[in-house]
């Protein structure tokens, strides 16, 4: 009677989770094994790889030491790949440090109107989230192109004589990637402002501590989890970021996502390519695991 | 001791604040500036008459009708909405199913296998997408060939198998959610009221997690409508789907037809977050607002395409079959309209506007992606 019980449980459970793990076992783990697969053999003289498949971890030091590779010309740079993470990470950094301080200013401001206001500017945080990601990403270029908007107004008010070069440049990029990813900094760190409670700061005031004693020892301490989350949720993607620094850096400004790209494109170097996303994977994991590990299931929740 | 405790502590914390709200509100107007102006200049410049993305010189829908007598922007559209309507059907059925054994049962490898469903969410778009490209190339290909001697290639198939992979977990997400909030009691009320469990499922279960489950479909819909990296990897030599043709619009330049075309795509996506978030926010009456919606709009388009059957030489058996299933919608609707009703009774005022907002906004989406499709 119990085994019977106990048999027809897992028949239920089998039929309602079996089309769900058989397709992320099929087109998610398999796929990622593949391409682990693929990271440790030699590419083919045509791109593809080498049949039969050759081990090697000619694209792990590659990686390292760019010009241990066959292909690689006279005048290289050992450093060239590792710089190009470099500066992807560099990138990361510098967008998630202007993420968070405009955006917790701006959640601080929310938190601080009336409900249905606040209601209001959180959709207003929300919508961009929904929008076509391409289609901001463009409204910004149109924006700041030679002949745009931003350009004609400086030449307008005469402050300036020529058009400036805002686009394909580190600058357009980071620019790019700060309006693309900024909601995803606001929305955590709103959900911890929101649950502090102000009057600590009356109390911190009144004990005698100046509005910025008072911000530093007791509002940004109980509201760092918030920060915690903005920062990793802006940083993730950023660095693998591929859409803005390809249409805001126009080709000219490299970052880990495009570098990938190039190796699945032009350069036809799989392996190559497998064992750059698989570095970047690590990157990443490393980052959501350490994020899992310090915030509580509540502020998770919260978003 | 002065030191310590200021004479006036209170005006200089006035004064304080006075100047850092200032601050604030600053901030924060120039952040939402810098958040929406762009597109608002976006939406502004695609009615321009000249090709000129700085000086507003007159209104004109030029650009939009250049849109539609556009044939290779409308197969790309075709082709994304079929996509999109096949993978939001399979990941939201497969993600509410998934969602329902992870909160019910428990099991080995339980909390490794949640891991798995959040990992597609958090890796880097453009790995998935390799991971796939690989996969179908180097995997599934050559063993279609060796085993079964099919010669396959990627295509609109590979893409839509790829959406699904994505948005499984997405949906997972938010039904999961939903389950959280569930209170199992009721559930209980209706086995002992003498429900078998399909029954209970079915009254009671289905209905409360409705609201998830269709936040789920939109959210599963609007990203496969917008993905571009993993179509990019996944797609065939010749169909695209319209983010693959608005990005080698992009990458050539700005022209006002991306202005148009955006725009166009911003009022979709708009529509749809509005959808979602009623739906989310709970209240059977806006589920019921949208089912009795597309049956009036799919309805809507079977009495059309029914009407142009009679054009001379226009007869064909498919066209009159397709136009009979369409009719069908109507009487959904017709059978979801009472529900409807008595749901609206007990709404309030901005409750009951929304739910007609959301039947008008489901009427003519439904009509118009039929439209589209069948074209």
């Amino acid at each position: 009677m119990f085994n019977y019980f106990r048999g027809k449980k897992a028949a239920q459970l089998l039929g309602l989770i079996g089309p769900g793990a058989l397709w992320m076992l099929l087109f998610f783990n398999l796929p990622i094994l593949i391409v682990l697969f693929i990271s440790f053999v030699e590419r083919g003289r045509a791109g593809g790889i080498k049949l039969p498949p050759s081990y090697t971890l000619e694209n792990y030091t590659q990686f390292f030491n760019a010009c241990s590779s066959e292909f690689s010309g006279p005048q290289c740079n050992p450093l060239l790949y590792m710089g190009i993470f470099g500066s992807s990470v560099r990138i990361g950094l510098i967008v998630t440090i202007w993420c968070i301080l405009l955006g917790y200013p701006l959640a601080f401001f929310i938190s601080k109107q009336k409900p249905i206001w606040r209601d209001a500017l959180m959709v207003m945080v929300i919508i961009p989230f929904w929008t076509n990601f391409l289609v901001r990403t463009y409204a910004l270029k149109q924006v700041l192109a030679t002949e745009g908007l931003l350009n004609s107004f400086l030449m307008n008010l005469h402050l300036i004589n020529q058009p400036l070069d805002l686009l394909f440049n580190e600058f357009a990029v980071v620019v790019g990637l700060i309006y693309g990813y900024i909601p995803f900094a606001i929305l955590p760190m709103y959900a911890s402002i929101e649950k502090f409670d102000h009057t600590l700061m009356e109390a911190a005031a009144d004990l005698g501590a100046p509005p910025r004693k008072a911000f530093l020892r007791v509002m940004l301490p109980m509201t760092l989890p918030g920060v915690v989350a903005a920062l990793v949720l802006v940083f993730v993607p950023v660095v693998g970021a591929f859409i803005t620094p390809d249409i805001m850096g126009g080709g000219k400004v490299e970052m880990i996502g495009t570098l990938i790209n190039r190796q699945f494109g032009v350069a036809r170097n799989w392996p190559f390519g497998s064992a750059m996303s698989l570095i970047l994977m690590l990157l990443v994991l490393i980052g959501v695991i350490y994020y899992f590990r310090s915030s509580t299931e509540e502020t998770r929740r919260a978003m | 001791m002065s030191a310590r405790f200021p004479a006036y502590p209170r005006q200089r914390v006035r004064l304080g604040t006075r100047v850092g709200n200032w601050l604030l509100g600053t901030n924060a107007a120039l952040l939402f500036g810098f958040l929406y102006l762009p597109v608002i200049i976006l939406i502004i410049f695609s009615f321009n008459n000249t090709r000129s993305i700085a000086v507003f010189t007159g209104f004109s829908t030029e650009w939009y009708t250049r849109l539609a007598a556009n044939d290779e922007l409308l197969d790309a559209a075709r082709n994304s909405l079929l996509v999109g309507l096949i993978t939001t059907i399979v990941s939201t059925v497969v993600g509410t199913l998934t969602a329902l054994a992870m909160d019910r049962y428990r099991f080995k490898l339980r909390t490794t296998f949640d891991a798995n469903l959040y990992l597609p969410i958090v890796i880097p778009e453009i790995v998935m997408g390799i991971a796939l490209l690989l996969f179908f190339n180097q995997a599934l290909f050559p063993f279609l060939q060796n085993a079964f001697g099919i010669r396959a290639s990627t295509g609109l198939p590979t893409i839509t198998l790829s959406h699904i992979a994505f948005d499984i977990p997405f949906v997972y997400v938010i039904v999961r959610a939903r389950l959280a909030d569930f209170d199992k009691t009721l559930e209980e009320a209706a086995a002992d009221l003498g429900a078998d469990e399909w029954q209970t499922f079915q009254r009671v279960t289905l209905p409360l997690l409705m609201p998830g489950i269709i936040g789920g479909a939109l959210m599963a819909f609007t990203l496969s409508l917008d993905d571009y990296l993993i179509t990019a990897f996944t797609k065939g030599i010749r169909e695209q789907t319209m983010p693959l043709y608005i990005y080698s619009l992009v990458r050539r330049g700005v022209t006002p037809e991306i202005n148009a075309l955006s725009t166009a795509l911003l009022v979709g996506s708009i529509g749809l977050v509005g959808l979602s978030l009623t739906a989310q926010s709970g209240g059977a009456v806006y589920t019921r607002a949208m089912s009795f919606g597309a049956g009036l709009g799919l309805g809507l388009y079977g009495l059309f395409a029914l009407f142009t059957l009679f054009a001379p030489g226009a007869f064909s058996v498919t066209a009159l079959v397709i136009a009979l299933l369409l009719l069908a919608g109507l009487y959904g609707a017709w059978r979801a309209f009472p529900g409807f009703r008595e749901e609206l009774h007990e709404a309030n005022r901005s409750g009951k506007m929304l739910a007609w907002a959301a039947v008008v906004i489901v009427i003519v989406a439904a009509y118009l992606s039929v439209f589209l499709l069948l074209y």
